[in-house]
């Protein structure tokens, strides 16, 4: 039989959004009546139904979905890679932040051992890929590209 | 304009030619296991912004409901559902391909899901006119209920854990209130970052939240997305068209329950098709072999998924709130659109929604083909697409759609921070759809609140304006049968496993 593990992960999570509720109705002091309302409301929400998650967990009435097979380390960088992608759109510019990101993700996605025949062929298509869209967005959809 | 000329509108070459389009892209991303319909609409979203508002709607209509069948070609062939939408289609799919039956599990699903998807479409189209003619009657006070009642059922979303759910709609709910408040003018939740003064971006936040989460987790294992499954050699059309006939009943009702789960906000067809097995398995005499390749099994799931296509988009064209989750990605890209959706679009836009409707029927009759050909060599062309490839190609989707939507790039920030914070707390167990669903309802539910309030205070009641009102006495009523629900359905699942077991 597998064994029933107490769902801590979600304990922390039911933490974390009792601290943002908790945030949310003390910024809620600064608003008006009714513009105060539903932050109040929803902030209060979300630190009863943390605290009883986390009670829940404490007394061992909950259980920890089954843990995500594979690599955490390629999963946190794939993360980074996104939000620097989004972060380095506007200062780089479209074409040379999406060739350096897709780059990276290549990489990443990439587990098996590299040939000189996996590389090309790989990175003709991410080029052929993010050349294809760049021209189509910018020039057929008019999408300004930074 | 009558009937005839909107159907004779959705039949215009460009129509037929970006539902035939949009009918294949859908197949294919919905094939592909992890990539769900909802992604699949997200990330082409912004091919549909530079067209006309109903040859729009049309392709992203038919991107979904080739999105939703799609997921039938891995659960059957490689018991790995394509979508959420198809896992129940494994229970008997995969064990009729294991036995050699592959080819008629993908007829009968191709067949059930264009059944499934004209009824869902034909609710559509008959019961929405009614419906936003009553929903005209609507004040604010009964968009408040309305918002509350889709909150409440956002229960039902949580993966495992009721209470997850809410919390994660909780989330939602903060999320939709960034940004300077509509009613009073209050500035929310911006600090000191002046790019969130216009709110968090739906679309945006949609795609964010719904594919990086995706995308990061494809990397973590070297297991391929798809491998060659059992070969498929013929049709068999002929004998699928005999075992439908004899399952007609069945059919329909799993057709009809999965109109009525897509109408339900927020459950989509990965509920609809599991209510739609339970039941087909409680009724049938042959119930001892479902589990192990059961043609009605199959018939059951990829009708009623499919179903859930018209059906969802029900509320979403009548109120603006979303039936099912990729309706919620639709309802994004309609305001792009500048539509609004509500009971005034069947009159004031009646050409656009007529049309989309007439679209949807079009490209619901053209995944048969798609299914039954194009679809074929479509998987066995994407089962060559190494990982490697696909993930930054999906990312560069993902960035496009965002910045397409306002040409704004703080935009695919907010994107690409709201789908790594949505894989953190996915870690932690809460899923996006609560939180979606609060992002959307949330500034339904407060607008209608507020408003209501002071009309409230005007009147003389506050109590009498919340409470006294006929609709809104039966939306309260539908609240407190949607605490139900979870219930419901979990009791539905956990019977359909058992029975499977």
């Amino acid at each position: 039989m597998p064994e029933i593990r107490p769902d801590i992960p979600g304990a922390i999570g039911s933490g974390l959004m009792v601290l943002l509720g908790a945030g949310a109705i003390w910024a809620a002091r600064d608003y008006s009546d009714l513009g105060a309302v539903f932050p109040r409301t929803v902030g209060a929400l979300l630190v009863a139904l943390g605290c009883v998650y986390i009670l829940l967990v404490l007394i061992g009435r909950t259980r920890q979905a089954s843990a995500s097979d594979g690599s955490s380390m390629r999963r946190t960088l794939v993360a980074v890679v996104m939000l620097a992608w989004g972060f380095a759109l506007g200062p780089l510019g479209f074409l040379p932040s999406g060739a350096a990101a897709m780059a990276a993700l290549l990489l990443i996605a990439h587990h098996e051992r590299w040939t000189l025949r996996t590389a090309l062929l790989y990175g003709l298509s991410t080029s052929v890929i993010l050349l294809g869209m760049y021209a189509l967005f910018k020039h057929a959809l008019q999408v300004p590209l930074p | 304009m009558g009937s005839l000329d909107f159907l004779l509108a959705a039949l215009s070459p460009l129509n037929l030619l970006l539902a035939l389009g949009s009918v294949v892209a859908g197949t294919v991303i919905g094939a592909l296991p992890g990539l769900t319909a909802t992604m699949a609409v997200a990330v082409l979203v912004p091919f549909t912004f530079t067209m006309a508002p109903a040859a729009a709607l049309i392709a992203l209509g038919a991107i979904y409901t080739g999105a939703i069948y799609g997921g039938a070609y891995a659960a059957i062939l490689l018991n790995t559902p394509g979508t959420p939408s198809s896992i129940a289609t494994t229970f008997d799919g995969y064990p009729m391909a294991r036995k050699g039956d592959g080819d008629l599990a993908l007829t009968l699903a191709c067949l059930s899901s264009v059944v499934g998807g004209l009824v869902g479409a034909g609710f559509l189209l008959v019961l929405a006119p009614p419906m936003a003619t009553v929903a005209l009657k609507f004040g604010p006070v009964e968009y408040f209920w309305l918002g509350l009642f889709g909150l409440t059922l956002i229960a039902s979303l949580g993966e495992g854990s009721t209470i997850k759910g809410l919390i994660g709609g909780g989330l939602g709910l903060l999320l939709s209130m960034v940004g300077v408040a509509e009613v009073g003018g209050d500035i929310r939740f911006v600090g000191e970052f002046k790019a969130l003064l216009g709110g968090v971006d739906v679309v945006s936040a949609l795609i964010g939240l719904y594919c990086i989460p995706v995308l990061i987790d494809l990397v973590a294992t070297p297991v391929a997305h798809l491998e060659a499954g059992k070969q498929v050699a013929s049709f068999r059309l002929a004998e699928a068209f005999g075992i439908l006939r004899r399952s007609r009943v069945n059919l329909l009702r799993s057709s009809i329950i999965g109109t009525v789960v897509g109408i339900l906000p927020g459950a989509g067809g990965s509920i609809a098709s599991l209510v739609a097995y339970s039941e087909t398995k409680r009724g049938s005499a042959r119930r001892e072999h479902f589990g192990k390749g059961e043609p009605d099994g199959v018939i059951a799931t990829e009708s009623a998924n499919n179903a859930t296509v018209g059906g969802g988009f029900i509320p979403t064209l009548v109120l603006g709130i979303p039936g099912t989750p990729p309706d919620a990605i639709i309802l994004g890209a309609l305001l792009v659109q500048g539509i609004r959706t509500g009971p005034t679009l069947f009159t004031q836009q009646a050409p656009i929604v007529y049309t989309f409707i007439w679209g949807l029927i079009l490209a619901t009759l053209i995944m048969l083909p798609v299914g039954l050909l194009i679809g074929r060599f479509a998987f066995r062309s994407i089962v060559a697409i190494p990982k490697a490839v696909l993930v930054p190609g999906v990312a560069l989707l993902t960035v496009l759609g965002s910045f397409a939507v306002h040409n704004n790039i703080h935009e695919v920030q907010q994107m690409v921070l709201l789908g790594v914070a949505a894989w953190g707390v996915g870690r932690l167990g809460f899923s996006a759809s609560p939180i979606v669903l609060g992002l959307i309802l949330g500034t339904i539910a407060e607008r209608g609140f507020v408003q209501g309030h002071l009309i409230g205070g005007a009147r003389g009641s506050i109590l009498a304006e919340f409470f006294a009102r006929p609709i809104s006495i039966a939306i309260i009523f539908f609240i407190v049968l949607g605490l139900f629900w979870p219930w419901w359905a979990a009791r539905r699942i956990r019977l359909a496993g058992e029975r499977n077991a």
